[in-house]
């Protein structure tokens, strides 16, 4: 139990049981094991995208072009597929590289020229998602060729959702990642503490330029679930994805200065997001008003997160 | 000169920042098992002397020699991979890891070697750490808990048992008690009487003179970028080395204070 | 929280989760629009709003934030948990719902398609304007306007999208049925007002002879009028054929310089699209696609329509 209260995402974790406890006293229709599955698909693709942003926050950075970069890798694969007729696994060897090369743009203005990541990554919101539309056209593509329905709507044994394999088995190697490797080690040292990280010689120019690859990678890989489920493509989708990526992040225990954080939280983070929206809609709560409560929710999770962090500085 | 060969000597050490002149022809010696100390004002000199021997920074001009070969230190890697490891003011400790991680951070063991992805050998590391705070004698109850959970003596001790763990040559502690209360500064204290009695060379940035006496062999006095005096403390005290740090005392008039400095200047390695 | 506390409340939950589903028996109607808050689509869920209560179902209104399709997807998802007896969706994308769409059916629940058709998904009925028809309105009165011969503007769509392609055609053949030698200029946008603007006017500065100038939507009309006026053209000097019945459409109506636009009747496409959802759900045989017509404004009829439609209450010009 005290290694239990003393996790990061200790929080987050009680959040999810809390939540769901209430929504299945408001909603008849919460909890059954296909609602809650249903949660987990849907919960998929931000948690893969919270996954790599947690590498770039516990850095101390932040990447805002998570859900433009989705869409780039994604409508990029969609449109060789469909309208160029392209091997799917050619594409999909393509999201991941377009994923890796945006990731070491990012990393390489991060790392190597020292613009501030908000900024390289608020162009990128943009600057992506405009070369997503002008690379297809502005098409949509429809019809994904296999193996995307089955990694959309495809089930394990008949049982488990690919989706939701996906995401377990993103989530297991990338805690092993960050708790046993030395990228995951100088992930944590950069963000505790960036001067002394430098002075034990830790090339941190390089590892800070790995995190932005991880985060693109992650994109592609958010990408191809994506499109999967969706059975289409376009450059508009993944609209505002980065906001649930982040949010998931923060409220899965990660601190926003860095440092501070573990990748599970961020999928509990996620799950909850995603909880709170399945719950609203069965509660029939209007759009507007979800919008609202998702924006209350990131600003009470980082307000957290400083008085947490005022109260470590202070000891 | 002495006649063992010096663990580390310096000649001709200089570093003009534009007109600035941070530090001028500087010389210094440290013997095998010797424990130094560099006095001085602020902006004598003296952090632009650790950064160069340390590699953070470079010359303009002179030679740093370890075990009388000639060395270039292009980073604060360099300076490390030839023995010499330095404890910085600011620690260089992640506080958000746990003490092994800190104790390794920079030269993790790896079980396999696959570049940045190297799985990381938790046991081997953790093991190690025990042995090596157990020999410079600092305690840790928790090896789990993070930094953020330590006073700052604590972490002082980590940093210390770190450098003192994979120093092959010698250790560099710049100011390591400024930031620490009287208890924790005795028992850092005793932690550098560990490491003299190890036989560890060391060299102490410190502005306590109390401490300098207490601890070193040797006090090396930086005036105005130069090194002016340096003096046996068995043969000074600290009045004359305030004097001959606010200039009241000129070196010249001090027996023997310029002789080593004269000595290196004259030096020249064998070809 | 300990355990105890934990399983308690479970406990309650289930409860009331069983009590709850006793007592639920009146039919439940999913209205999910694709999150545009301009005043077509207003107009649109309001009509779907006012069917709903007529109808004293329960009516759940929910939308896809920001036109996100991948969250409209969940909400379909959600939707088919919460067992709803039918539902009346506007898709944020027609190909991308599909899959859901396909969930819904397989779950036994109809799926009505309002205003933008579903493709790829057998879905129970699709209502919407038929837009060849309502171009045709639009073509076959501005063939009334002109001489064989004349010159013609007509302002397009996004010709990439079965809407923008429709109304042209529609458009095209009413008036070339009557007025086979009419030379068509055609300015093509991507709904865009500015592209529409821009074309009218290197069209007008190469063809002073215009008769007259028809418009794929609304917004291209005010286009053309900002270019008519640099061009220093008077209200009426060249027609002007609108279609949408928007707000801003009807206002240049009044202001005199549209002489007839081919309306949308956008409050009937949601309140019809939430009739034939709530009549499958009462296993009623429903049509595959209903259209929701197309109504002819013009100057005399303009305030009427303004008002019967509920336009009326988002136009400038009273």
């Amino acid at each position: 139990m005290k290694y239990l209260t003393r996790q990061e995402w200790y929080g987050a974790l009680v959040a999810v049981l809390v939540l769901g406890v209430l929504l299945s006293i408001a909603s008849p229709y919460f909890l059954n094991s296909r609602n809650l599955s249903n949660i987990l698909v849907q919960a998929s693709v931000i948690a893969l995208l919270a996954g790599g942003q947690t590498f770039v926050i516990l850095t101390g950075g932040v990447d805002l072009a998570v859900g433009a970069l989705t869409a780039l890798a994604g409508a990029m694969a969609g449109y060789m597929m469909v309208k160029l007729g392209i091997d799917p696994y050619l594409a999909i060897l393509t999201a991941f590289a377009i994923g890796a090369g945006v990731g070491l743009f990012n990393g390489y203005l991060v790392a190597f020229v020292g613009i501030p990541s908000f900024i390289v990554t608020l162009g990128g919101l943009t600057l992506w998602r405009g070369l997503a539309f002008d690379a297809t056209g502005g098409f949509d593509m429809s019809g994904m060729p296999e193996p995307f329905p089955f990694i959309g709507y495809g089930e394990l044994f008949g049982l488990i959702p690919m989706p939701i394999v996906v995401m377990v088995l993103f989530y297991v190697s990338m805690s092993f990642v960050l708790s046993s490797t030395k990228l995951g080690r100088y992930v944590y040292a950069i963000g505790s503490n960036e001067m002394g990280a430098r002075q034990v010689g830790i090339n941190i120019r390089w590892y800070k330029l790995g995190v932005y690859v991880v985060s693109g990678l992650c994109c592609a890989l958010a990408a191809l679930v994506l499109i999967g489920r969706m059975d289409s493509s376009s450059g508009k989708m993944a609209q505002m994805f980065e906001l649930d990526a982040i949010a998931a992040v923060i409220l899965g225990g990660t601190s926003l200065f860095g440092g501070r954080g573990s990748i599970i939280g961020s999928l509990l983070g996620a799950i909850l997001i995603t909880m709170i929206r399945n719950g609203m809609n069965l509660l029939e709560i209007s759009q507007f008003k979800q919008m609202m409560a998702i924006g209350a929710v990131v600003i009470i999770a980082v307000w957290i997160d400083v008085i947490r962090r005022k109260r470590l500085l202070r000891k | 000169m002495s006649n063992q060969t010096p663990v580390l000597r310096i000649r001709g050490l200089t570093k003009h920042y534009g007109g600035v002149k941070a530090l001028t022809e500087a010389n210094f010696a440290l013997t095998p098992g010797e424990h130094a100390a560099i006095v001085g004002d602020n902006g004598a000199g003296k952090s632009t002397f650790v950064r160069l021997i340390t590699g953070v920074e470079q010359p303009n001009s002179g030679t740093i020699c370890i075990d009388g070969k000639v060395v270039n230190f292009d980073s604060p890697l360099d300076a490390r991979d030839q023995g010499i490891e330095t404890v910085y003011q600011t620690l260089a400790l992640a506080e958000d890891l746990d003490v092994p991680a800190n104790i390794f951070l920079g030269r993790e063991k790896v079980r396999i070697n696959l570049g940045p992805l190297s799985i990381l050998n938790h046991k081997a590391m953790r093991e190690e750490s025990v042995s090596m705070l157990a020999t410079t004698g600092v305690k840790i109850q928790d090896m789990n808990e993070t930094l953020r959970g330590m006073s700052g003596g604590q972490r002082q001790c980590v940093a210390i048992a770190r450098a003192a763990g994979f120093a092959k040559k010698m250790i560099i502690l710049d100011e390591p008690t400024a930031a620490l209360g009287i208890q924790e500064t005795a028992r850092v204290e005793e932690i550098i009487k560990g490491l003299k009695a190890r036989g560890v060379p060391l060299i102490i940035i410190s502005h306590n003179l109390r401490q300098v006496f207490d601890l070193a062999d040797r006090i090396w006095v930086f005036r105005q970028g130069r090194i002016v005096a340096s003096v046996l403390k068995k043969e000074s005290n600290p009045e004359q080395i305030v004097g001959l740090i606010t200039g009241a005392v000129n070196p010249d008039n001090v027996p023997g204070a310029t002789d080593l400095l004269t000595a290196i200047s004259v030096f020249r390695e064998p070809a | 929280m300990n355990i105890k506390q934990v399983v308690s409340r479970l406990a309650v939950a289930l409860i009331s989760v069983s009590l709850m589903s006793v007592a639920h028996a009146e039919l439940t109607i999913a209205y999910i629009t694709n999150g545009n808050t301009n005043e077509g689509w207003t107009l649109i869920n309001g009509g779907a709003k006012a069917a709903g209560k007529k109808a004293g179902v329960k009516f759940i209104e929910l939308a896809a934030e920001k036109g996100e399709l991948s969250k409209q997807l969940a909400i379909v998802e959600d939707m088919i948990t919460r067992k709803v007896d039918a539902i009346a969706i506007a898709p944020v994308d027609s190909a991308g719902i599909s899959p859901a769409v396909n969930r819904a059916l397989a779950a036994g629940i109809p799926v009505v398609a309002v205003d933008t058709n579903v493709t790829g998904s057998k879905i129970t009925s699709y209502v919407a304007t038929d837009n060849i028809k309502a171009a045709n309105v639009q073509g076959d009165w501005a063939a009334g306007q002109i001489k064989d011969g004349d010159k013609v503007i007509y302002i397009t769509g996004d010709l990439g999208q079965s809407t923008g392609q429709e109304r042209k055609k529609g458009f095209v053949d009413a008036l070339k049925a009557k007025r086979p030698n009419a030379k068509i200029i055609e300015v093509s946008t991507t709904w865009d007002q500015t592209q529409a603007q821009n074309g009218v006017e290197s069209a007008l500065r190469a063809n002073s002879d215009v008769k007259l100038i028809a418009c794929a939507w609304d917004g291209g009309a005010l286009g053309a009028v900002a270019a008519m006026k640099g061009a220093g053209i008077k209200q009426g000097e060249i027609k002007l054929a609108g279609f949408d019945g928007s707000p801003g459409g009807l206002d240049m109506m009044k202001q005199g310089w549209q002489q007839a636009n081919a309306a949308q009747m956008l409050a009937k496409i949601g309140a019809v699209g939430v009739e034939t959802a709530i009549a499958a759900a009462k296993k009623q045989k429903v049509e595959a696609r209903i259209d929701t017509g197309a109504f002819l404004v013009l100057p005399s009829n303009v305030d009427k329509f303004a008002k019967d439609s509920g336009v009326a209450q988002f136009m400038k010009v009273k």
